[in-house]
This record gives C-alpha cells, structure tokens and sequence, in this order.
C-alpha cells in the first residue's frame, strides 16, 4: 500500500507540480518501487484523460503542410555525428561522477542530475562543454546537462570568478527558431568558484543548439547586452 | 519498419487503437512521414482542443501543435509504452509546451510591469449535457462531473492553467496542504471511475 504523502507526490509529479529537487528525490524513489511507477502511469493516463474535458477545436488544415515543412527542413540538417551521440553522454556521466565527488552538500542537485541522466536513454541527453572566453580564466570549465523532452537542464561550473557586486552572470540557450539568445536565468557562484544549478529557459525550447554565460548587470536582462564569457561548440 | 509505400496508417488484423498508435510512433521513430501524417490526423485534434483551451489564442495554439509535433518527430524513440498509451504522452507534451507557454508570457509581462489576466475568459470545462461529441469526451466529462466542485477547481487549475501549488492555494483561498490532498483525491477518484466504465 503506498501512504498517501507518497500518492500525493505522485499525483503533484503527474501534474509537473513538484520543484526539480523534489521531482529529482521522486524519481529516485520511482527507480525503486515499481508500485509506485504503477501508480504514476495509472495517473499519468488519468491526467492525460482530461484533455477530452476541454472543448473540441479543430486545427486550420494548413498546419499539417507546415510541420511537415519543418520536420523536412530538419532532415537537412548535419547528420548525426559519433561526436554528437557518444562524447555528449560521455561528458554526462563525467558530471554525475564530479557531482558526487564534488557536491556531498548538494545531495537534492545531484540526484536530480543522475535522475535527468538515468531517466533517459542514451540518445535522449544532450550534454555541452562550455569554453571560456575569461581572459582571468581561461582553464575555467562549464557542463550543461539538458534535458530536451522536459526541456530544462542543470548547469555546473568550476574555476569562474565571482562578478563583480553589481554583476551577475546569466545563461543562455541558443535555440536556432528565436532570434536571440533565450534567457535561461542567472548563475550564482560560490565562492570556491563552483557552482551547480538547474534551469530552465522562458521560452519553450525545441532545439536547444548551443549554450552560453555572459556577464551581466546585476539581476539580469532581457536579451543578452554584456560580454560572452562561456560558450560551447 | 514498414516500407513507406505501404500505409502505416491502416491497422492490421485485431489491432486495437492503442496497439496501432504505438506502431504509428515506432514508424515515426524510424522517420517515417507517412505515419507521423498518420499520427497527426488521429491526434491533432484532441491535442489542439486542450492546447486552445489552456491558451486561448488560435495562434499561440498553432505555434505550440506545430512545436509538439516535431518533437514528436524527433523525440518518439523516446516513447516507453510501459508509461502510459501513445496518445497520454502526446497530451502531456502537448500541455507542457502550453504550459510553458503562458509561464514565459507571465514572465514577459512581468518584465515590462504589464497586468496581465491569463486565461480568464476561458470557457469552464464543458458541462456533460452539451458534450456528446463522442464516447471518450462524454466519458471524462462525466466522471469529472461527479468529482466534488473542491477537487475539480483544483485539478483544473493544475492541469489547465499550469498553476503551481502555491498559486492554486492563492487563488483558492485554502491551505497548500489541503490543495494537495484535494488534487490527490480528485486524480485518483478520476481514475477509478474511469476504470470501473
């Protein structure tokens, strides 16, 4: 019998509701119980039911001509690369591995980092080596970790100096279908120049192509105005 | 893999409509257009319905299908049946690209220091009289029907509008702690009478 604090987490989980380290604890705990995955594909379902309370509305014909444009204009696209499927995971599981080295105080980030890594099949992370472009620091390091299908990510960084009391850094997610960077949200760094974060962008993300850090006033900004000091390839 | 000449589309012998999304998605998987044109026409609309009820623009909508589709395109090897059925994984990337959607033009508006009133002249979810369009509209109408008026505020709030806890409890006047349990009791009373039908 699963208790109902537990049901509750389940029913929240369906629904997106839960914060992501408590979705990360969760998962973890999935991993573990198959009652308890039971229940949340009974409930996902349940939850996916209630599409049919929402009034029919049909789409304009044309829209089916337009993503079948666009799933073709894809196809065009660089072929998949070894680099792309193997490296990318490579770096992953480096970072779970460095996370758990680095972050015993982190527990709630690294288990949603080996959560996001573990839920998905190989082919289903991406992973990013961001370069630095500080000239104060030019061995400092970056990782993304994303999750396409959730669309959200964990970020982790070494070696990067702390900005300046009126500064911050801000991530970006370069998504090839918006004209500017889309905003992924401020970085704190820790003191020791480390830091691990999740975020996520404010917008919906389809192909998240490259990802960068620039410094910025303090609190952020809309579209990207400071310097580029992280980027990946 | 089906070769593309032949229709994916067209089920085989005892095949039921679950058994034959999961095989028009394993044809996507494997890129294949004539099933993912396959897939739209069986899934376009109950898609469209609940993203135009979450957001309530034809073209937000428009943009947000378009979005869903072709993550579909590339993520359905992803599609794991032992979660749930073909079309429930479909609705929740549907709704979650919605969701998200009115999330960033909150943001948005924030950020200009604009007030915005998000969803409010949405239509309520249609009532079971008026909701014979076919059997599984009526079906789910019902039994939200006969959940109490508490637990289906807060489950359509949650589900519809994207609000997190906090938010519901805001808008509702009641502890987060009983807007928990009320979505726990509404989802799984849901379940069950879906299940018993």
């Amino acid at each position: 019998m699963i208790p109902e604090s537990t049901q509750e987490l389940a029913a929240l989980y369906v629904f997106d509701l839960l914060e992501p380290a408590e979705t990360g604890a969760f998962e973890a705990q999935l991993e573990r119980d198959s009652e308890l995955r039971q229940l949340v594909t009974e409930l996902r379902g349940t939850a996916a039911d209630l599409a049919h309370a929402a009034p029919l509305q049909l789409p304009p014909v044309e829209l089916e001509a337009r993503i079948l444009e666009e799933i073709r204009a894809e196809k065009k696209l660089v072929p998949f690369s070894i680099w792309q499927s193997v490296v990318p995971w490579a770096i992953a599981a480096s970072l779970a591995v460095v996370c758990g080295l680095l972050f015993l105080n982190q527990r709630q980030l690294e288990s949603e980092v080996v959560a996001l890594i573990e839920r998905n099949p190989l082919e289903n992370v991406q992973a990013f080596a961001l370069e630095s472009k500080l000239a104060e620091a030019p061995l400092a390091t970056a990782v993304v970790v994303w999750d396409p299908e959730r669309e959200r990510g964990v970020i982790q960084l070494s070696g990067v100096p702390s900005p300046k009391p009126d500064e911050d850094y801000q991530l970006w997610i370069i998504d090839p279908q918006y004209a500017t960077p889309v905003d992924g949200g401020i970085i704190p760094i820790r003191a020791d120049g480390i830091s691990t974060v999740s975020f996520k962008g404010d917008r919906v993300i389809t192909d998240a192509e490259k990802f960068a850090m620039s410094l910025e006033k303090k609190g952020g900004v809309p579209v990207a105005e400071g310097p580029i000091v992280m980027i990946s390839h | 893999m089906l070769p593309e000449r032949l229709d994916p589309a067209l089920p085989s012998i005892g095949e039921d409509s679950g058994a034959l999304d999961k095989r028009l998605l394993a044809e996507v998987a494997a890129k294949n257009e004539v099933a993912l044109t396959q897939l739209y026409r069986r899934f376009s609309a109950p898609l469209f319905s609940i993203v135009y009820h979450i957001l309530g623009d034809q073209r937000d909508t428009e943009d947000t299908i378009q979005e869903t589709f072709v993550q579909i395109w590339k993520r359905a090897a992803a599609y794991d049946p032992n979660r749930g059925n073909a079309l429930s994984w479909a609705v929740m990337i549907a709704r979650n690209k919605a969701i998200d959607r009115i999330r960033s033009r909150q943001r948005q508006s924030r950020a200009q220091n604009v007030l915005t009133e998000e969803c409010a002249h949405q239509p309520p979810l249609a009532a079971p009289a008026n909701a014979e369009r076919n059997d599984e509209r009526a079906r789910v109408q019902f039994a939200l029907a006969r959940l109490p008026e508490d637990q289906r505020q807060a489950l359509e709030l949650a589900f519809f509008r994207g609000l997190t806890q906090l938010e519901v409890s805001t808008e509702l006047n009641t502890p987060l702690g009983t807007i928990k349990a009320r979505i726990r009791r509404g989802l799984l009373s849901l379940r069950d009478f879906l299940k018993r039908q």
